[in-house]
């Protein structure tokens, strides 16, 4: 008689068992980092006085002219 | 990404029916084989992926079929997506042997099992990566055929035609749900990472 297909099941089952533990410890983790990082970000990120007028890009432009007008002087 | 519902209605009805007919019915009555199906018992190719030889094949199919189900819904696959690829799977490969093997007798849930942990290669990529993933999950089947290798080399070729088969379904559960993956799942990625 020919091999009838059979499954090796307990070995797949082991298998499979252990990735469950495993997604479930990450999934754990995952959840528990989000909840620190939550609770650490009003801490961490203080309110900025920055306004739209004061660009970095904007001093550069300004900065140009000053110092031109310096070595006019010289 | 919303994660689906967790339901367990398929593989509960995929283990009631192969637990009805290996309690009701003989395996040699139901299993499948290409000469059978030539000879005019055409139910048997609708059969084969719940029916089971002896006692040892039934419960460690079942028992590897509860747990990768509960594994698959962790990960992401639909009950739908399941059931789907479950009987593609199972079915695809019944035909390939019919055409390539007809001697070959098949039986069991294995080929759709295998089928399953094709795609959760795929959708289990965010637990763990691609080249950790494939071997973890053809591992026993591998095995299990260096070990029969080892100890005859009739025996390999007794098996040969199980692993061939068995890989198939692990094949077809990987391509077929890649293919579902790629026009189900990235467009909407895609736009969920275009919109913030």
């Amino acid at each position: 008689m020919p091999a009838p297909i059979s499954g090796f099941g307990l070995a797949i089952a082991l298998i499979a068992a252990g990735l469950i533990i495993y997604i479930r410890y990450k999934k754990f983790l995952n959840e528990k980092f989000s909840k620190l990082a939550d609770q650490q970000k009003p801490q961490s990120t203080p309110k900025s006085d920055f306004k739209p007028e004061d660009k970095p890009e904007e001093k550069k432009e300004n900065a140009a002219p000053a110092v031109s007008t310096l070595e006019k002087k010289e | 990404m919303n994660m689906p519902k967790k339901s367990f209605i398929f593989p509960v009805i995929i283990i009631v029916i192969s637990s009805l007919l290996f309690f009701n019915y003989a395996h040699s009555k139901i299993s499948f084989s290409g000469t059978q199906f030539k000879q005019g018992e055409y139910y048997r190719f609708l059969t084969f992926p719940f029916t089971h030889i002896n006692f040892e094949h039934f419960y460690e199919n079942m028992i590897a079929l509860a747990i990768v189900s509960v594994l698959a819904f962790e990960i992401g696959i639909t009950q739908y997506e399941f059931f789907g690829l479950f009987l593609f799977s199972s079915y695809f490969v019944g035909l390939v042997a019919l055409l390539l093997m007809p001697d070959l007798s098949m039986a069991g849930t294995s080929v759709g099992i295998y089928a399953i942990l094709g795609a959760l290669t795929i959708k289990g990529i965010s637990y763990l990566s691609k080249p950790i993933m494939i071997p973890l999950m053809l591992a026993p089947l591998f095995l299990k055929f260096i070990y029969d290798m080892m100890s005859s080399l009739e025996i390999a070729k007794a098996s040969a035609p199980q692993f061939l088969l068995h890989f198939g379904g692990f094949f077809l559960g990987y391509k077929a749900y890649h293919m579902y993956y790629l026009t189900k799942y990235k467009p909407k990625e895609e736009v969920e990472t275009r919109v913030p």
